[in-house]
């Protein structure tokens, strides 16, 4: 390596850190609540830097890193889902048997706990729109950049949402209004 | 101004709540919902649920104070792997630095995967205690108030009983080893696991090459798991397979539940839940601690 090329790595390198580590936390909070697991979280978030320092030549200053981490880092997340459920024979977080035994179903009330409880009994790709919109606040186009999915999906699957959390917080309510 | 039904505005509230709307919608749903109390009562429950989950998620994040110096200990490796590859690579190509991928000896590899493959039993055990097996009964190496500590001290652990040093350890959990030994301890700080509602004890130890969790439950568990299934039968092992992971859960005539789960067939499983379901040196260590 000759110096020039060091001192261009060096100045990426700075970049990369106040662009890109600085949000680290914030991945990783998400993380942990996508993947349910600290230490799988830590992989994830680990590996998404690696990979957000390896493409950070095509990253284009002025936008927004943030969104271009998540990304990397809800790509990361998907390839691991469906590693483990092309790998699982029966066990999956999201089927019925294995589910029954460790979900459970408490009567949930209408508080935070009774929220946070909700949340993790929605299917992931439920739970991974509410974190975006509503905790890390990502607009729609973003978040659908980031999912690989048109905006309307984004739109109705956050609406599926909060209807079923709205199922799970109060069973009595109508799902759905009548037509007028 | 086009006329909704209410079906349709029901349908646009989530977008219009998040001002995702284009003025026109905005528009035709804040119209609709000034002359109708039945969606804007819906409005009022989906603002309410949203503020809610906001706010949970929020709280549940801010009390992991970890959270920060979890991300501190990312960035440090991360840097440090880029200054490595850095420092390795000899004629760069484009200024494209190859990355290596984390190493991880294969000790942890092993206890990860198991532990990634037990997410969700793992996530009950929000107040965890770790075992060996040893030649004189199980012993009580730790005790953590969390899954991530418990995770840490598992796989520390591990570590310690396969000869590396603590030093090393403290470098790679980023935990300094006075603070794993003096953890918890106090069952006064048991609490229930905040999301399922109900507590676990973990217990964990090697068979052969093997790591095999083993949780007892304490609060209501087996309660919880009557009411997944039409009929529990005492001392009958339930078993689940999941690729190279077998979890077997198994009640005693004394209505406490064991939850066992590791890389073993189902023979081993069903030896195990025996044993457990013969042994009572754990329920007597456990009410000399609790009491």
């Amino acid at each position: 390596m000759d110096e020039s090329s060091l001192l261009l790595t060096e100045e990426q390198l700075k970049q990369f850190e106040n662009l890109a580590l600085v949000h680290t936390k914030t991945l990783l909070r998400s993380a942990v609540r996508m993947c349910g697991s600290s230490t799988e979280a830590d992989d994830i978030v680990q590996e998404t830097l690696l990979r957000a320092w390896k493409y950070w030549h095509t990253f284009e200053l002025g936008s927004n890193c943030r969104a271009w981490l998540f990304r990397i880092m809800i790509n990361l997340i998907h390839r691991r889902r469906e590693s483990l459920a092309n790998n699982s024979e029966h066990f999956s977080v999201d089927e019925p048997a294995i589910s029954n035994i460790l979900r459970f179903e408490p009567k949930l009330d209408m508080d935070e706990q009774g929220a946070l409880a909700a949340v993790y009994r929605l299917p992931s790709e439920y739970r991974d729109i509410i974190l975006l919109v509503l905790v890390e606040e990502f607009s729609y186009k973003e978040t659908a950049t980031m999912l690989n999915v048109p905006m309307g999906t984004v739109m109705s699957r956050l609406h599926r949402a909060r209807q079923m959390v709205k199922k799970l917080l109060c069973p009595d309510t109508k799902e759905d209004i009548a037509t007028a | 101004m086009i006329e909704l039904s209410c079906y349709k505005i029901n349908n646009l509230l989530s977008a219009y709540l998040e001002n995702q709307l284009d003025t026109a919608t905005t528009l035709t749903v804040a119209n609709h919902l000034e002359n109708c109390p039945s969606c804007e009562k819906e409005l009022n429950q989906l603002t309410k649920i949203s503020s809610l989950l906001k706010t949970a998620i929020q709280q549940a994040n801010e009390s992991d104070l970890t959270l920060a110096t979890r991300a501190n200990a990312i960035n440090d490796r991360v840097k440090e792997q880029i200054a490595l590859t850095i420092a390795q690579t000899k004629q760069p190509t484009n200024n494209v630095i190859s990355i290596q991928k984390p190493i991880k000896t294969s000790w942890i590899k092993k206890v990860i995967l198991s532990l990634a493959a037990s997410i969700v039993i793992a996530m009950l055990s929000v107040f965890s205690l770790t075992y060996y097996a040893t030649a004189t009964g199980p012993l009580l190496i730790g005790a953590a108030r969390n899954h991530q500590f418990c995770s840490a001290i598992e796989l520390s652990n591990i570590g310690l009983h396969k000869g590396h040093s603590k030093t090393e350890l403290s470098k790679q959990f980023n935990t300094k080893f006075p603070e794993l030994d003096t953890l918890g301890i106090k069952f006064a700080d048991l609490h229930p696991c905040e999301v399922y509602q109900t507590s676990f004890l973990h217990l964990m130890y090697l068979k052969g090459d093997n790591q095999v969790s083993v949780y007892y439950g304490l609060a209501n568990a087996l309660d919880k798991f009557k009411e997944t299934q039409t009929q529990i039968n005492p001392e009958q092992l339930y078993l689940e397979t999941s690729g190279s992971l077998q979890v077997g859960a198994v009640s005693t005539k004394e209505n406490t539940l064991w939850l066992i789960a590791g890389e073993l067939s189902q023979e081993e499983i069903k030896a195990i839940s025996s044993n457990l379901l013969k042994t009572r040196a754990f329920e007597e260590k456990q009410a000399e601690l609790f009491h």
